[in-house]
């Protein structure tokens, strides 16, 4: 059992925080996911500019991490989260020189995300302890997607909490709540393709999934639809990129999601209660059904 | 003790077990009303009650609300979350809102009414007893009920009441896809009315006609001459 749940605003103007509101969220569903909690933002985009959140499992290891960065790039702002690094670089070199560079500092360091426009920050608890080490309230950009995570088939540290991203592939991240039951078929079939895992956690191969099937000209959506076929097993999912977001439910609609959208917002949760708290108003909740696919398109401004 | 009319319980920062020891001691009492305010879509409200009472959920309930209940009566102001009135044995339970998945799970007697749209596998396991939506029916709804009553004035997603043993379905829609073993009958006389009547009560716009869906019977028993039948069970 996990919780996801989030919210996107489609006017420039919000009556609540994008953070606060995700903060709420989160919170009203911790008890669905007590091991980990994690976000992911859209940010504002720069020339060059890099969001690089860096798991670190060596304790008091972020030090290392950072002065890596700091060679490879320009670190514009960076916080060591004890375990989980938030950091903004500019950055003009090859993707893959940069997360090789990070995976080589050892087994206790690998690249959570990177992205242009995209964030992901993570920390093992509740969302109170993400609010102590990133200040997530603060934020009020246009989306803030989460999970809270209840670990099952692999460990509870900061590599294996969500969302999680497919390796060297920018700006899409994944919260899925249930288990893929096929996963070491498809991680056999993507890994023979030439993808890397970077974590042991089923969920992975979703944003693999994703990258895959965009790779071979499929749309955002279309992935999305793809996926219901290709995965096996229960899954609720939430899937984000710098311009799109979108929910997926597994053919059997083992896992519960609702929706709530007005002319303003459009908020998800795994309850209604912790989505209605989250955006502070009593709105019309509904559930997607079996095997459906939701996808929204950000709005630019 | 005299039984005063009603009792008005704001559940708002009380733990969800003392709410319903005191609603479970309102109906010992024979208190005829219990008014439950600030639900905030909390799970397990009103669960366990197996004396007559008459509960108003004002707003939002979480998952079974109402479950494992008995002769109770109850009214929810809100939408519902997982499987409401979950076993319900006697009594009747409307939901004013959407209702999510599986409402009125294994119900073994009374009445479950949703009058907006139930979610997937609503009804499903449905032993005796009925249940009424209002709206649209989620994915394999009526899944292997085995006797009781549901009513869908909308339309049903796929597989609708697939694998049934008995009961029956009244379907005003569209199914997507009816489940396996399913099949339509003709409706006896007087049966239709009753359930005009019945959506009458609840204020429900019946829709223009119903078709009565039942179990075919085939899946009772294993035939290896039907395997290919059985090979699109489950």
């Amino acid at each position: 059992m996990c919780g996801v749940g989030g919210v996107f605003f489609k006017t420039a103007e919000h009556h609540r925080k994008t953070g606060e509101i995700a903060y709420h969220v989160l919170d009203g569903i911790y008890r669905r996911g007590p091991d980990s909690t994690g976000l992911a933002f859209v940010q504002p985009a720069a020339e060059d500019r890099l969001y690089v959140g860096i798991n670190c499992e060596e304790p008091g290891g972020g030090g290392r991490a950072l002065a890596l960065l700091d060679e490879l790039g320009r670190v514009e702002s960076a916080t060591d989260g004890a375990g989980f690094i938030r950091a903004t670089i500019r950055y003009g070199g090859d993707d893959a020189a940069l997360v090789d560079a990070i995976d080589a500092l050892g087994p206790a360091y690998s690249v959570a995300s990177i992205g242009h426009r995209l964030e992901v920050l993570k920390h093992l608890g509740g969302v109170e302890n993400l609010e102590d080490r990133f200040a997530i309230t603060d934020y009020d950009g246009p989306m803030a997607m989460g999970l809270t995570r209840y670990a099952t088939e692999s460990q509870i540290d900061f590599t294996h909490g969500q969302p999680l991203s497919a390796r060297l592939h920018r700006d899409l991240a994944i919260m899925h709540n249930g288990h893929i039951t096929n996963f070491h078929h498809l991680r056999y079939h993507y890994e023979r393709a030439g993808y890397t895992f970077a974590t042991g956690n089923d969920s992975e191969v979703i944003a693999v999934a994703l990258v895959d099937e965009m790779g071979k000209g499929a749309s955002f959506r279309e992935a999305l639809e793809r996926s219901v076929s290709i995965l096996d097993g229960c899954f609720t999912y939430i899937a984000v990129t710098a311009d799109e977001v979108g929910v997926v439910k597994d053919p059997y609609a083992a896992k519960p999601l609702v929706v709530g959208e007005t002319e303003r917002l459009v908020a998800v949760s795994s309850d209604c209660w912790s989505l209605r708290d989250g955006v502070g108003e009593d709105i019309e909740v509904w559930e997607p059904g079996a095997g459906e696919v939701v996808t929204w398109r950000l709005p630019t401004h | 003790m005299a039984a005063s009319n009603s009792l008005t319980i704001d559940c708002a920062g009380r733990p969800t077990r003392a709410i319903n020891d005191e609603i479970r001691r309102a109906a010992d009492e024979g208190v005829p009303v219990v008014e439950l305010l600030n639900p905030q879509a909390r799970h397990n409200l009103g669960v366990s009650v197996l004396k007559p009472i008459h509960v108003v959920y004002r707003g939002h309930v979480g998952s079974y609300a109402a479950g494992l209940c008995d002769g109770i009566t109850a009214e929810i102001h809100g939408t519902a979350g997982w499987g409401v009135a979950d076993n319900l044995m006697n009594g009747e339970v409307v939901v004013y809102g959407n209702a999510a998945t599986s409402a009125a799970p294994s119900i073994r007697g009374g009445r479950v009414v949703v009058r907006g749209d139930a979610g997937p596998r609503s009804g499903m396991i449905l032993k005796k007893g009925e249940l009424i939506v209002g709206g649209n029916a989620g994915y394999m709804s009526g899944f292997m009920m085995q006797n009781g009553r549901m009513v869908v004035c909308g339309d049903a997603d796929t597989g609708l009441g697939d694998s049934m043993y008995q009961g029956v379905i009244f379907l005003g829609g569209k199914a997507r896809e009816l489940g396996s073993g399913l099949h339509e009958v003709d409706a006896e006389n007087g049966e239709l009315d009753e359930v005009g009547a019945l959506l009458d009560r609840f204020e429900i716009k019946a829709p223009k006609s119903f078709r009565k869906l039942r179990s075919d019977q085939k899946l009772w028993h294993f035939n290896k001459h039907d395997f290919a039948a059985w090979k699109d069970v489950l």
